[in-house]
């Protein structure tokens, strides 16, 4: 980085302090396309090795060098964070960057589903390779790898909410509990003092429909300690991965606002520069191409336009003094609509940036007039209507309503479906499969469901861990009920539809 | 202060390459684990040899919890509800596989047919090679044998250099011990190519082409000896082919015509025979030349004609290296177990004939495995094919 751009990245930083961002410090390295495709592969520059990453990597490698996309930065949630730049990005486009990044390690630091993440992962990930390192050389790369498989299968099945670090369920326990009588039970002729009973309690295992599937077999499944280790390491990681799943469009937007917020406000870029910039710009933030969402550019919007309502809504505050006085930050009129705040725009942003995931950013701040403005519609399989084949992709509706809903539910639980351990004892173990209506508004029922082969896979990586029978009960487009068995012999499919049911055996 | 300046030394990460190649490896295990289900596949027989090829797997993803297809989504642009943003597939283009197999992403790699070749034939070998007087076919192979100063950096033999290295550092210091490396401690390995010389071979590859061979098995037959005419080329640099093909008539023909040929007439299997044994007898003794038989046919000959041909067998069997007969047939085919050409030819007992027969795509590998084992001993007959086909 020649010096005049260094003096520049200080310049952007010291405005972005100024106007209001309390980001980590950030490294920036400028680095070959190579350790770019690396680290987006990966997702940290120092994570363990397996061939999947490779297989991505590769992917990677040849859209970089066939021209299909380019990465100009990539940035880990760290303190500091470390921002890694395209070494054939040009002057402007490492500032635009610059502040882009600025926007990012703010919201990783602010944001209250990052608060939980490890600031030190770019650390604990290299000493995690190390460990998953040591077990290759003396495992072998084959065993080691192939239980990777099974781990990764499952890190997307963590619970969140319980978080990384819990103890176990308790074990059953004989409680004795005093029993006292019924109101009026001498009238039924029954004891009237009170007992004591001695009961066993905890009995269920798990206690609750468990989530965390990973968490469910370190704990509760024969393995040996190296395995275990690796299962732990990669629901560790998995955990550190997660809220940026959860954050990809409000995160993507924050960013995008402020490197539009203080490039415009920066006064050291001659014209030809900003003109640059501008370009720059509008190309990250614009509508997605063929119909797609551009994450950057719906949060950007969206952002944009809680700034300029609550301006409004500030300004209304500002001329009346009942308002000013009562205890209210926000009034709402007779409709529930808000219409005076005592927050500006900015004020109400970074409250927006400290509390919300990308569920929540959709439901609470998209607007009928915002989605009319951009445009948004969900789309969907044809039904079966004249001259349609039931194959068409068409163009469904434009309602606020059911827009936010397709929005939303593809991002619940980060897009994985929910699975859940009912039960699990020495015979087998019950899973169950969550029914999510594919469209709520919608006269006939349809729910998603589960891709059967990659299913079946699964189950037979839960059963190489559990070692005894794995039933999953899951359900088809139409809701029919559809039970899968890995055990010993394969795995069976057990299919009951309206019609009976039916049984037949598979073998993969 | 924020933004902070210090210098990785990112050049030197290789941790993206290394694995791709892992992944690379494990998409040629899982090729080779397949090979029965692809070898016989149209688009690999049909090649030059020449071209890449597509190989569809279904082992190598990673696998979990997804839902099914998701083609509902939002969008952005223009347009009335109702509109079509994607036509979909016709019934028709779709086709019979999509339908079956609607839902699994397939995961294609793409491997040369030479590299999926080298899979196949690794270890087949002619058996019973002996040698002969005039030693004319020759194999290569390449050798790591050589130790050297300068070299590539990946033929870098480290151990070497590392003990090239203790050993200059005990004359100089007195110290055995690992340290200040020079270039004159760089130890690369190389390469010999050796020559392999083996005994002459001649290979009588004899067809079927009467009326009763249908598309379904001549595609088999083809199949097979697509396989191994390459397996031929590839291995031995010299070795002698014979294209015969018959009906109830025998001719030679040049390897193109053999491939293409038409079908027509009736069967008459021995006339085969005695064209390659009048051939071997005359013009290829015994003490030069090692003689392999290939026949392929559905066994529809005449029961006169069986008799004759259990004979002609027998004889050969006296001079011949193997003697090897596929029957081609329908997976429904009952009868063809019985047909009179393989149980005629099955009656004879020598380790050195050997019959098999095919009923799907998926028998061409486990014949070849079974007519080309390498180091050949009539026991061992069974434990060359791989897990889990039946023959």
């Amino acid at each position: 980085m020649n010096a005049a751009l260094e003096k520049r990245f200080d310049e952007i930083y010291a405005l972005a302090l100024k106007m209001g961002l309390d980001p980590f410090p950030i490294s920036f390295e400028e680095v070959p396309r190579e350790i770019i495709w690396d680290t987006a592969s990966y997702g940290l520059p120092t994570r363990m090795s397996h061939w999947s990453f490779g297989k991505s990597f590769l992917h990677q490698k040849i859209n970089g060098e066939m021209g299909f996309s380019k990465i100009y930065e990539l940035i880990i949630n760290s303190n500091p964070s470390l921002a890694l730049l395209d070494e054939t990005n040009d002057d402007i486009t490492n500032l635009l960057i610059a502040a882009h990044c600025w926007g990012h390690s703010d919201f990783f630091k602010n944001n209250i589903c990052f608060a939980p993440t490890n600031r030190n992962m770019v650390n604990q990930a290299e000493a995690n390779a190390k460990v998953i390192d040591s077990f290759k050389d003396k495992y072998g790369i084959d065993a080691v790898e192939d239980w990777m498989d099974i781990a990764f299968a499952l890190d997307s099945h963590i619970d969140w909410h319980r978080g990384e670090n819990r103890v176990k369920y308790p074990g059953p326990e004989h409680v004795f509990r005093t029993k006292h009588p019924l109101p009026y039970a001498d009238l039924y002729g029954e004891n009237t003092k009170p007992q004591v009973v001695e009961e066993i309690i905890n009995t269920e295992f798990p206690p609750h429909k468990e989530k965390d599937l990973l968490w469910f077999l370190i704990n509760y499944a024969q393995m040996l300690p190296w395995q275990r280790e690796v299962f732990s390491i990669i629901r560790s990681e998995s955990f550190y991965f997660y809220p940026q799943g959860q954050t990809k469009i409000i995160n993507e937007g924050w960013a995008s606002f402020w490197h539009a917020e203080i490039m415009l406000n920066y006064e050291n870029l001659s014209p030809a520069e900003h003109l640059d910039f501008a370009t720059a710009h509008s190309r990250i933030v614009r509508p997605g191409g063929g119909g797609s969402l551009n994450p950057y550019y719906v949060g950007f919007r969206i952002l944009t336009d809680i700034k300029k309502r609550w301006d409004e809504y500030y300004k209304e505050g500002q001329k009346d003094a009942a308002f000013l006085k009562s205890n209210e930050i926000d009034h709402y009129d007779k409709d529930d609509k808000i219409v005076m705040s005592k927050m500006t725009g900015y004020e109400k942003m970074f409250q927006v940036r400290r509390e919300e995931d990308d569920v929540s950013f959709i439901g609470n701040y998209l607007t009928r007039e915002l989605c009319d403005d951009m445009n948004l519609f969900t789309y969907g399989l044809a039904g079966m209507e004249e001259d349609q084949e039931a194959d068409d992709i068409i163009l469904k509706d434009r309602k606020l309503d059911i827009v936010k809903h397709v929005m939303t539910a593809r991002l619940h639980n980060n897009g994985t479906p929910l699975i859940y351990i009912t039960d699990a004892d020495e015979v087998c173990m019950n899973l169950e499969h969550e029914m999510v209506e594919k469209d709520p508004f919608a006269e006939d029922k349809t729910y998603h469901e589960l891709e059967p082969f990659y299913a079946k896979k699964t189950l037979e990586y839960i059963y190489q861990v559990w070692k005894r029978p794995i039933i999953l009960k899951t359900h088809d487009e139409d809701g029919g009920v559809i039970r899968y068995e890995a055990g010993k012999e394969g795995i069976t499919e057990e299919v009951s539809g309206t019609d009976g049911a039916s049984s037949r055996k598979f073998k993969i | 202060m924020g933004v902070l300046k210090n210098k990785i030394p990112w050049d030197l990460r290789q941790r993206g390459q290394r694995d791709s190649q892992r992944h690379q490896k494990k998409i040629k295990e899982a090729i080779k684990k397949n090979l029965h289900k692809i070898i016989a596949d149209e688009s690999i027989i049909t090649t030059d040899g020449k071209r890449m090829t597509k190989v569809p797997i279904r082992y190598l993803d990673s696998y979990h919890f997804k839902h099914g297809k998701m083609r509902d989504g939002v969008g952005h642009g223009k347009g009335e509800p109702g509109d079509i943003l994607r036509p979909g597939k016709k019934e028709e283009e779709a086709g019979d596989k999509a339908g079956k197999e609607a839902g699994v992403d397939l995961y294609e790699a793409e491997i040369s047919v030479d590299e999926l070749t080298k899979m196949m034939i690794d270890d087949l070998g002619l058996p019973w090679l002996e040698e002969k007087q005039r030693k004319e076919i020759e194999t290569k192979h390449v050798e790591y044998t050589d130790l050297r100063k300068k070299g590539p950096l990946s033929n870098w033999a480290k151990k070497k250099t590392i003990i090239e290295n203790i050993k200059r550092n005990a004359i100089e210091n007195g110290k055995a011990k690992f340290g200040n490396l020079k270039e004159d401690d760089m130890r690369f390995r190389s390469w010999n190519e050796r020559i392999e010389r083996h005994s002459n071979a001649v290979v009588y590859l004899m067809m079927d082409r009467s009326g009763s061979m249908d598309d379904h098995k001549r595609y088999l037959c083809k199949a097979t000896f697509w396989w191994i005419c390459r397996f031929l080329e590839k291995t031995y640099d010299t070795v002698e082919i014979v294209f015969i093909a018959h009906d109830y008539d025998a001719k030679v023909v040049p390897e193109k015509d053999f491939f293409t040929i038409a079908n027509n007439g009736g069967t008459r299997c021995s006339s085969a025979y005695e064209l390659a044994w009048k051939d071997i007898k005359e013009s290829r003794p015994d003490n030069v030349w090692n003689v392999y038989c290939f026949h392929f046919s559905d066994g529809d000959n005449g029961r006169d004609d069986n008799d004759v041909c259990k004979k002609l067998v027998e004889e050969m069997l006296e001079r011949v290296n193997m003697f090897a007969y596929g029957e081609v047939a329908y997976q429904n085919d009952k009868w063809s177990e019985r047909s009179g050409l393989v149980t005629v030819l099955r009656s004879i007992q020598n380790p050195r004939l050997m019959t098999s027969i095919l009923k799907d795509k998926k028998d061409v590998y486990p014949t070849l495995r079974k007519f080309l084992a390498k180091e050949m001993s009539s026991e061992e007959d069974n434990d060359s094919r791989p897990e889990g086909d039946q023959l």
